[in-house]
């Protein structure tokens, strides 16, 4: 199969790659136009082909009519205002699904988030979850992504192993919980997900159907360091609060405050995970054991290269 | 072999006409003025729809995106389609049509498609409520919304409204929605009970749009270059192409009358002035409704007032205090976006809506004269990227209603000379102690609504457009559970008791207008008269 993937360079875009051309399909990489020529790119293994995409002008039709997959995940998480998150992430990606469909691509994959669900306040769910109806409403699919972890430590996931590594790490939602996906059986479903042709009109949840508790997760994480997690409970209004003003400042932090809310409000359940089942996916319990032994032989298959 | 005249080309003929060729051995014919677009801007719009829009040339979309003209200094400026004014031109059709103080005199279309080739494209059927005031009940009309939502494209998508106004059909998703509306649409989502604790509901847009076609380039409201959307003139084509119907333009219908069984239409040819007498088993008239009450108010020969119901018209700018990216940089499609009702009461009679657009360059045109300047380029970004303008509706029974006012030509085979005046509030500024006080409680509500919407109404900004500017009007001829000689009331097969055979089909047989979007009504409810008609008559 030819798999286009946006996002490409990004996090789970990385893996995605890897494990794509692992399993013999050709990958092409939607990446900002600055990093089609660039050492990395040239360098990477497994890519057919780099093309260059900005969420903000996607491409038209033509440059998805020789693809029979897309995974579409690009996102940009700089962009805090609901502005510019409605009017570039959200419209972007609802053009660029548009194209792909028009342009006949077989599977239309659109990424979402476990903080999308119908109820939800935060912006990003929102914005996720109007992608989702769109992705919907033109046959493709919208797989949530629960809060990804392995060995390459990206995302969310890595913004909070950077905060565990504090001598005392602030604990917001600590009564809250997360749903996680190891990134190799994220990978794993995705691939799967792909290569088949069940319709899949609602969305699925692409994490393992038992919470986490949040303290938890972060003992955990630092565990997984070598550390005792020192946590003191903050209550999440003071966190978001600075975070807004350092963001309406324009100061560089390593959380949007908007991810705070996220946090503390999860969705209560994974949806899909009947569904999911019928294709042979499911994903592992929570657990950083075999990362810290590098005993998973497909977690380190799908490591990225940056974390290699 | 049964045969029927149908006068008109716009959405009531179109439905009309539908219904009529499930007969087949029914012989149609279609009599119109048939104003139609110069062969030049045709010619262009052909060019246009072939090329991808990266292609366009930049002459030809200046030539088929004139912005709106305005015509009076105190309303809302006269729409264009591809640069044309073709459906508001005067063939004869307005001649001798008089209006007093701010009534729109623009009321008759002599166009191929009337006045769907500059509708808004917007449409949701009436709710149950509404139809507990007229002789028959929704349920009757259900199945007709069905009909023609099949045979029109329709774009729109599950929400709230359907509360009220039910999704009838498999619509399409709408093409991708602007930043603000889909903030708006977030903000509610995230706020839903306390903005309907004030009596208001949001909901997407519902359109007659075939919008998985959509290349959004900003240039709905001129006129689609791809002509997806609908127009009547478009149901006509394909019935024309079908030879289903025996369409005669050039023609202005003057009288109708009934001789024995027979229907008898007598009509001016424009281009010789000659009159020409037609019969058919049956009539249907549908000419729009000052269009329709004018001919029949002629046709009976009466020096006489009738009133038109409107659903008047009211432009409410709203600000935001968070930005969206600066719009004048997209290419969104620019039709109504989103909607809000406003409740007054809990089984959606009382019922005001409005309608949102995103920005077009007719905002930056309406700025005032020292926005446009150089020097406020900074201030005009800030505001535009904040300014949602609303176009608003209120219920007929809320609004000032119109009055028509007949005198007989000297002439037996012209049409009468007729006045309209707006009977009630008709200043352009919303002051005063005559401002309906139904928009002074919608008003209220949303400004109740306004910190959870984010959208705030500019309420000193607003402007009452003028009578019969809003195009939803109707109810000269009211249809009744039976009507009398004496009144000008039409059954529920559009007929005045003195006439068998001629049947009224547009709006000038609504008992009431609703402040929610009309045509699809129109067109449900000629497709149902039309219906009982066949199976009456046979």
């Amino acid at each position: 199969m030819r798999v286009g993937i946006t996002g490409a360079n990004g996090y789970v875009g990385t893996i995605l790659r890897a494990a794509f051309a692992d399993q013999g399909h050709e990958v092409i990489a939607f990446v900002r136009p600055n990093r089609v020529r660039s050492e990395a790119a040239v360098a990477a293994v497994g890519v057919s082909e780099w093309r260059p995409h900005e969420i903000a002008r996607p491409p038209s039709a033509g440059a998805f009519g020789d693809l029979d997959v897309l995974i579409h995940g690009a996102w940009d998480l700089t962009l805090v205002s609901e502005g510019d998150v409605w009017g570039v992430n959200v419209a972007g990606s609802q053009h660029l699904l548009r194209n792909a469909a028009a342009a006949g691509v077989r599977r239309i994959i659109f990424i979402s988030s476990m903080s999308a669900y119908e109820g939800t306040r935060q912006l990003y769910g929102q914005a996720k979850l109007a992608c989702e109806r769109t992705a919907i409403s033109l046959g493709g699919i919208s797989t949530r992504l629960g809060l990804v972890y392995g060995p390459g430590w990206g995302g969310m996931a890595g913004a909070l192993r950077r905060l565990a590594k504090l001598p005392a790490t602030p604990l917001v939602g600590a009564r809250s919980h997360q749903f996680t996906v190891h990134e190799a059986d994220m990978a794993d479903a995705m691939v799967r997900i792909a290569e088949s042709d069940m319709p899949l009109p609602v969305p699925v949840g692409l994490a393992n159907p038992e919470p986490v508790p949040f303290r938890r997760l972060m003992q955990e994480i630092a565990v997984s360091q070598g550390r005792t997690l020192r946590a003191f409970p903050v209550p999440w209004q003071i966190v978001s609060g600075v975070l807004k003003t350092a963001e309406a400042l324009h100061v560089p932090v390593p959380f949007r405050s908007d991810s705070i809310l996220g946090l503390v409000r999860p969705a209560a359940e994974v949806p899909g995970v009947e569904r999911l089942k019928e294709l042979g996916i499911e994903f592992r319990s929570f657990s950083l054991d075999s990362d810290r032994s590098c005993s998973s032989r497909t977690s380190r298959r799908h490591l990225p290269e940056n974390s290699r | 072999m049964p045969s029927s005249i149908i006068i008109g080309s716009g959405p009531a003929a179109a439905a009309a006409v539908l219904a009529l060729s499930e007969k087949p051995d029914e012989k149609i014919t279609v009599f119109d003025p048939g104003t139609v677009l110069d062969a030049e801007t045709q010619g262009v719009i052909s060019k246009l729809s072939r090329l991808h829009l990266d292609d366009w040339d930049e002459d030809d979309v200046r030539r088929v995106s004139l912005q709106p003209k305005r015509i009076q200094s105190d309303a809302l400026p006269e729409k264009r389609s591809y640069g044309s004014d073709f459906p508001f031109a005067n063939k004869g059709q307005l001649n001798g049509v008089h209006c007093e103080g701010r009534v729109n005199s623009a009321v008759i279309s002599s166009a191929y498609g009337g006045f769907s080739n500059i509708w808004g494209a917007q449409i949701m059927p009436f709710s149950a409520a509404t139809f507990k005031r007229w002789p028959f009940s929704f349920s009757d009309m259900e199945e007709h919304y069905r009909t023609i939502l099949g045979h029109i494209p329709f774009a729109g998508e599950s929400d709230d409204l359907e509360e009220w106004f039910p999704l009838f059909g498999s619509p399409t998703p709408l093409p991708p929605l602007a930043p603000r509306t889909q903030m708006v649409l977030a903000n509610y989502d995230r706020h839903r009970d306390r903005v309907r604790s004030a009596g208001i509901t949001i909901g997407r847009a519902r359109l007659a749009v075939s919008a998985p076609e959509c290349q959004p380039c900003g240039l709905c409201m001129t006129g689609c270059p791809r002509s997806l959307i609908f127009s009547a003139s478009h149901s006509f084509d394909r019935f024309r192409r079908s030879g289903r119907i025996d369409y005669r333009s050039g023609l202005l219908a003057v009288r109708v009358d009934q001789e024995g069984d027979t229907a008898v239409v007598v009509a001016r040819e424009l281009s010789s002035g000659r009159i020409l007498r037609f019969t058919a088993d049956r009539v249907f008239v549908g000419c729009g409704a000052v269009g329709t009450t004018r001919l029949i108010l002629g046709s009976l020969g009466s020096d006489r007032s009738v009133h038109l119901s409107e659903s008047a018209q009211f432009v409410i700018p709203m600000i935001s205090m968070a930005p969206t990216p600066d719009p004048r940089t997209r290419r969104e499609f620019t039709l109504n976006q989103f909607n809000m009702l406003i409740a007054l009461d809990d089984d959606g009679f009382d019922v005001s809506q409005i309608h949102f657009y995103p920005f077009n360059p007719a905002y930056y045109d309406a700025l005032p004269g020292f926005l446009k300047h150089r020097s406020a380029a900074f201030a005009t970004d800030r505001l535009l990227r904040r300014l949602t303008v609303g176009l608003g509706y209120l219920p007929s029974w809320a609004s000032p209603q119109i009055r028509v006012t007949a005198k007989a030509s000297a002439d037996p085979d012209d049409l009468p000379r007729i006045t309209l005046a707006s009977e009630g509030f008709s200043e352009a500024k919303v002051r005063g102690k005559g401002v309906p006080p139904m928009l002074l409680d919608v008003m209220k509500r949303i400004r109740r609504a306004a910190p959870y919407l984010d959208l705030w109404p500019v309420t000193r900004q607003m402007l009452w457009s003028g009578g019969a500017k809003s195009y939803h009007f109707g109810g000269s001829f009211p249809h009744v559970s039976k009507p009398d000689a004496r009144s000008l009331t039409t059954d529920r097969l559009g007929r005045l008791a003195r006439w068998g055979r001629i049947h009224l089909i547009d709006g000038s047989v609504f008992p009431n207008v609703p402040a929610t979007t009309f045509t699809l009504t129109v067109m449900a409810n000629s497709h149902r008269i039309v219906r009982e008609a066949i199976k009456l008559t046979g």
